[in-house]
This record gives structure tokens, sequence and C-alpha cells, in this order.
């Protein structure tokens, strides 16, 4: 267990390791989306009142959940980091701020295409609407303190106390404005039995997506976080021997 | 605890010696709520219905406003730097001289509430939960805008960008301290949202502190 933590700080083992898995990972995103999409999109019956609406939230309540996944992850990440001072954990940390304000943003902006025809608007003062509005400018602001300092070092520090201050926050902002009448329904009881509203054949497939979302959500992060381990090692021989081929057929 | 009382006694001396930075915020607030009476119509029930946010909004734009003279000039004569390394505690040091941030700028504005309330037409009973929520209110923005402050001290510009990283932090204290007048105001009792400032505050002094010397280090470096 120690020695896998050990080696998941290693940037080199990481980038490598990362590359053997990267076609599986982006296979099983492959076929969990299209699965999920085309049967949820597609085959699903109809909701007996919202119609064909309802299937932006196949879409809508994964991306919700990973971006606030997202932003605890990030956290984690930025504690790592100032505890341990392990590199890995910053080059994470500063994949998710741009990839959870993503989400967070295509959170909201489903919800609003959602509500406009089923709340009969687009945005309301509601309490998720607001703490997830709030939590998309707690990335915002991560993202600007780290970009605001010259030395990469000094940025990476500031925003991961940043990020842990915004953390403590998160769930005092989420139930302050929980004291606000809300609009928003809560979570639907998903069973095999509960057939009343949400029958399983509608839920099902909303799995697919969700798991499908959350392979895009780490290939994604995987991604950022491989360039950036080619940026800040590109002076070391291994970078140079990957880089090494590509370079020298020029 | 006389490391406390000295760097108290040092902030307000600062603070009595340059009165600019300790009025200004306060001209600030004053003249920010005289806009809203301007912009909006000076009819009495409108007034009354959005006094206690436009006094509970503008209070904490004056404080997040007045944070630049919490550390920038000792961050720039090194004075910062020499309390960082000094050897008595650097959790009571930041926390009496948040605490004297917030007597010359926290303090004054809670004062001059009152009369800005009776300006916007607040009603008499709820003038009482207003300056309750902005007495356990302002130290809390002081301590959080403490934390934002510490982490772009050591940026040439950062003004905009404190805002960009502390008004969301602020949201919390603004919808408490907004709520506590509108629950007095429909006739429901305000301890238990008092309780729960009083709450965010003790955690807000316990916690921010730390946040804040780990920010300065960084700045300082």
């Amino acid at each position: 267990m120690w020695k896998w933590l050990y080696k998941l700080g290693s940037p080199k083992w990481f980038y490598t390791m990362t590359g053997q898995y990267m076609p599986w990972l982006v296979g099983l995103t492959v076929i969990l989306l299209g699965v999920g999409l085309v049967w949820g999109l597609a085959f699903t019956p109809p909701d007996y009142q919202m119609g064909e609406n309802y299937r932006i939230a196949y879409i809508h309540v994964p991306s919700a959940s990973i971006a606030m996944g997202c932003y605890y992850m990030m956290a984690c990440m930025a504690a790592a980091f100032l505890i341990w001072r392990i590199k890995m954990a910053d080059m994470v940390a500063k994949a998710c701020a741009p990839v959870g304000m993503t989400f967070t943003a295509a959170a909201l902006f489903t919800g609003s295409v959602w509500g406009i025809p089923t709340w009969g608007t687009w945005w309301i003062w509601d309490a998720r609407l607001t703490s997830t509005l709030i939590m998309l400018f707690l990335f915002i602001g991560v993202m600007a303190l780290r970009s605001a300092y010259d030395s990469a070092q000094s940025g990476a520090k500031a925003s991961a106390v940043l990020t842990l201050v915004g953390v403590v926050n998160v769930p005092i902002i989420k139930y302050s404005v929980e004291w606000w009448n809300t609009l928003h329904q809560g979570a639907s009881n998903l069973s095999l039995s509960n057939t009343a509203a949400n029958p399983p054949e509608v839920w099902v497939p909303a799995f697919f997506v969700g798991f499908g979302l959350l392979g895009f959500f780490l290939i994604a992060i995987i991604l950022r976080t491989r360039n950036e381990i080619l940026i800040r090692e590109r002076r070391t021989d291994w970078v140079s021997d990957i880089l090494g081929d590509a370079r020298g057929e020029n | 605890m006389s490391i406390v009382i000295a760097t108290l006694r040092r902030e307000l001396l600062i603070a009595f010696r340059s009165p600019g930075d300790m009025i200004n915020p306060l001209m600030f607030f004053v003249i920010a709520v005289t806009l809203f009476p301007l912009g909006v119509g000076s009819d009495k029930a409108f007034l009354s219905e959005i006094a206690s946010g436009v006094i509970w909004v503008t209070a904490l734009l004056a404080v997040m406003l007045s944070m630049d003279s919490l550390f920038r000039s000792d961050y720039e004569d090194g004075s910062l730097e020499q309390l960082l390394l000094s050897p008595q505690p650097i959790y009571f040091i930041i926390l009496a001289k948040v605490a004297g941030h917030w007597l010359i700028s926290g303090l004054p504005l809670v004062i001059l509430a009152p009369v800005l309330a009776s300006m916007l037409a607040l009603p008499q009973q709820s003038l009482l939960p207003l300056l309750a929520g902005l007495m356990l209110g302002t130290p809390i923005l002081t301590l959080l805008g403490a934390i934002g402050m510490a982490l772009t001290v050591g940026l040439s510009r950062s003004g905009l960008l404190l805002a960009v990283l502390i008004l969301p932090l602020y949201i919390p204290v603004l919808v408490f301290g907004t709520g506590l007048v509108d629950s007095a105001q429909g006739g429901m009792g305000i301890s238990g949202l008092l309780a729960l400032l009083g709450a965010m505050l003790v955690l807000a002094v316990c916690l921010a502190p730390l946040a804040i010397v780990a920010a300065l280090r960084i700045s300082v470096n």
C-alpha cells in the first residue's frame, strides 16, 4: 500500500502507468457513454409530466456530482501537497480546477436549459443553484490566484491554501443557502423496487452515462496532468528520451 | 499575553497616526449606502424592505476594501517578515493584528449602522438583530478577508483578485446576517441564527489564523 502510494508520487511512474492504461479507460468510457446515451436519449419512455425534457438529467445529474467530487479531490490534493510536499499532488490539483469549473458550468447550463420549459425560468435564487454558482466562483478564484503568481511554486502553495479554505466553506455555503425556500428537488429514491416515478428503465441508463462521464472526467484530468508532467520535467532524461523520438524525426 | 497587547497597541497606534486608512472605509460605507436611495428611488416601504440587505452588502464590501491596510505596509517595510521570524507564538500575533484591524475598521461600521438604518427606514424592531448580526459577522469578515489579503499581499495589483477570492467566502455570513433581520421582521426568534453566527465566529477565530500564517509564509517566502 505505502509502496504504491510512494510510486504514485513519482511523475515518471504516473506518466508511464497512465499511458499504459489510457486505451482501456478510453475504450470503457466510449462504451459506457455510447450505451448510456443511446439507451437514455432514444429508448427510454418519456416522462408522464415532463415529456422528453427530463432526458437532459442524464447529463445534468452526473455533471453536478462530478463537479462537487472534483472540488473535494482538488482539496485532498492541495492538502497532500501542503503537508507532504508531493509535487504530483499539485499537478493533479492544477488539472482539477479547469476541469471542475467546466463540469460545474455544464451542470448549471443543462439545469437552465431544463428549467426553461419545466420551471418556467432559467435561473432562480434557489439553494442548489446558488451554491453551485458559488462553487463555480471558487474554482475560478483558485485558478485566478495560481495564475497571478509569477513563481509557479508560490502560486501552487497559495492556491492550495485557498482550496482548503474553500473546502471548509463548501458545506457551510450549502447549508446556509438551504435556509431559503428551495425549488430544486432532492435526490430521487433509486432502487429496483421503486417503480412509481423513476422506473429502473429510466435510471439504469443514467448509471451508464454517469460512469461514462466519470471516465471522461478521469481522462481529462489524466491528460492535463500528463502535459503538466512533461512541462515541469522537461529537463530530465526520461522526458528527453520520450520526446527525443518525436524531436529526432524533424 | 504581553505580545498580544503589544501587537494590539502597535496596530491602534499606527491607525491613529494615519487616520486615512481608518476613515476611508467608513466613508465608502456611508457613500455607498447613500447611493441606493438615489438609485432605486426613495419610496419608504421599498427602502425599509431592502435596508438590511443594503447595509450588509455595503458593510461587507467596506470590510473587504479596508483589508489592504492590514498587511500591505508591513509587507513593504519588512516588519511582516520580522513578525514571522519572531520567537513569540505567531498565531496570537496574527490574531491580535486582525483584532486590532477589526477595532479600527469593523467596529466603526457597526457603530455607524444605526444612523444609516434609520436613513433607510429600517423598522425599529429589526435594528437590534441587524446590529447583533453585524457585531458577530464583521469579525468573521475581517478574518476571512485577512486570509485573502495574506494570499495576495505579495502581488503588485491585488485589489480585484482579492474580491474574486474573498467574496464567495463571504456569502454564508451575508445569508445568516440578513436572515437574522428577516426572521426578526417576520416575528420569529433570532437566537438560533445568532448562535450559528457565533459558532461561525468561533470557528473562524480558531482556524483562520492558521490559514493566514500559512498564506503569509508563502507571500513573504
